[in-house]
């Protein structure tokens, strides 16, 4: 494997993975932003 | 109304949506024969470019209308237009009708390894005596036996619902799916070939860059494999909490969705470099999806160490990704069914029999599954230009300042708007002109026959008939809206 394949082959490999894997995490662990209410019920949803 | 249970659900039941066949069959056959390396640069950009702002419209979408396709056109592109949303489910439903034959071809093969040593096994022969037998032997070796199965089991999902039936399933799935993908590259790790296939994927060659066609290859897989513009996305973020996220959500499943990808290109490129020469290696990837799985992999994998217990973990991560898919399409009629104010248990039967009956020409005929795989896919093409219409026919800023960025923690700016009203159907246009000038050029003379089954006449003609029908009827339909 050639050296310049070997570097892009490990940064796709750790942006995809890395990013997947950190964002997954960041996802999970993250709450709903404070005293963010829920502006959009479905009621208010039709009226564009 | 059902919800997801978790945010971890959610974001599985997505991946579970995203990933599919098209990741383990598809990518790795049509990176090597786009040059590895700068197909991945371009696939990587479009992500961005195409997939992403899609999966983020869908996203909004569902949750802000909390209703199915027809529903949320309504809502987004008004009354008038709600016949671009019933097109958009038409062409993921049809999609269904013949995926569900295709899940059933994974594991019938997974079954056949698991029973069979499959030594002196002649690949070709077996696919193709399992793939042209029709009725003609027993039932449980024809494909439409192992569609009916496939179908069985995702209505059975499907209909336990929303959180214990797809959430439970693709809580299961999608792990494993992941960790079949990653003990089958563990394996291939130890090829005497692995350095030179990774080489081949993943080699930039400058000059290819400068070729429309690696870059339109790439955005068409990008548009197929993330699941955007299918209505997919939508359909499940109808069961999420108002307060879900829509930009880090989808961007979670789309680097999911890629990252399985990968993987299943690192498995699969090596596998085949390993034992052939570049120039076999490349003929064999011509073969296309079916010939790859069924008849040539199974040979190279026999040829490894432990190589039956990789064939069965190969067969049947693919079944789990497609399996996964079928849940997302079954449950995006059944959503819009319900809409109309049909029960769940009614709308499951309904549509798991249309899909059945309408999917058992494909399981029958590989000329009209390839035939349906053509019109339909192209078709996917078309849904995801009538979202960005819904999402333009609303004002993007408008959409973006209200129906994304109060709920994100990563807030977009204006590039997003950019990016939707001009980069996106710039990319349509591109991406379905190349596709139709290509069909032309391989139908030669019968490029509009409507009874060729690969030609551009045949994508027209269906798609008219079904525009037509749904034009013509869009009154009523949204009418029974409840």
């Amino acid at each position: 494997m050639t050296t310049s394949a070997m570097i892009f082959a490990v940064l796709v490999l750790s942006l995809f993975w890395g990013g997947f894997v950190f964002m997954l995490v960041y996802t999970l662990k993250t709450k709903s932003r404070p005293g963010e209410n829920d502006p959009c019920e479905p009621q208010q949803q039709t009226e564009k | 109304m059902e919800k997801f249970q978790t945010k971890l659900g959610f974001i599985l039941a997505g991946l579970g949506m995203a990933v599919g066949a098209g990741n383990i069959w598809r990518f790795p056959r049509v990176a090597t024969q786009n040059g590895g390396g700068s197909f991945i640069l371009a696939w990587l950009i479009f992500l961005f470019l195409w997939s992403l702002p899609l999966l983020m419209i869908e996203f909004a979408m569902g949750k802000s209308s909390k209703k199915g396709l027809i529903g949320a056109f309504k809502d987004f592109a008004g009354e008038k237009y709600s016949w671009m949303g019933s097109f958009v489910a038409f062409v993921a439903t049809a999609i269904m009708f013949y995926y569900s034959v295709v899940t059933g071809w994974f594991l019938r093969y997974f079954f056949y390894f698991l029973f069979n040593s499959g030594k002196n096994m002649d690949t070709a022969a077996v696919w193709d005596g399992f793939i042209n037998n029709g009725t003609s032997t027993a039932v449980w070796d024809a494909p439409f036996f192992y569609q009916f199965i496939s179908l069985l089991l995702t209505s059975l999902v499907v209909y336990f619902g929303v959180s214990k039936g797809i959430e439970t399933a693709n809580r299961f799935l999608i792990p494993a799916l992941f960790l079949l993908l990653i003990v089958a590259a563990a394996n291939v790790f130890f090829l005497p070939g692995f350095g030179k296939g990774m080489n081949f994927l993943f080699h930039i060659e400058v000059s290819q860059l400068a070729d429309y066609k690696v870059w339109l290859n790439a955005l068409t897989q990008s548009a197929w494999s993330t699941g955007a513009g299918w209505g997919l996305l939508l359909t499940y973020s109808v069961y999420v909490s108002q307060k879900e996220d829509p930009v880090v959500s989808s961007t979670v499943i789309a680097f999911g969705n890629n990252s399985a990808s990968l993987l299943a290109a690192v498995i699969i490129v090596p596998v085949i470099f390993s034992f052939n020469s570049t120039a076999q290696s490349m003929e064999i990837m011509s073969k296309g999806n079916e010939g790859i799985a069924f008849i040539q992999l199974p040979l190279l994998f026999l040829k490894m160490p432990a190589g039956r217990f990789l064939i069965v973990i190969f067969f049947l991560a693919l079944f789990f990704a497609g399996f996964s898919s079928l849940l997302s399409m079954l449950e995006l009629p059944v959503r819009i069914l319900m809409d109309f104010g049909i029960k769940r248990r009614r709308a499951i039967f309904l549509t798991a029999g249309a899909g059945f009956l309408l999917g058992l020409p494909s399981a029958l005929d590989i000329r009209i599954f390839k035939n349906q795989d053509w019109v339909w896919g192209l078709g996917l093409m078309l849904s995801g230009i009538f979202f960005i219409f819904a999402a333009l026919k609303y004002n993007v800023k408008r959409f973006r300042e209200e129906k994304i960025n109060p709920f994100t923690s990563v807030p977009l700016n204006r590039g997003f708007d950019f990016i939707v009203k001009y980069i996106i159907p710039i990319e349509f246009v591109l991406m379905l002109g190349w596709w139709c000038y290509q069909s032309i050029v391989w139908s030669k003379d019968r490029a509009f026959d409507i009874f060729n089954p690969e030609s551009l006449g045949t994508v027209l003609f269906q798609w008219a008939v079904i525009l037509a029908v749904f034009l013509l009827f869009n009154k009523k339909i949204v009418r029974l809206l409840k």
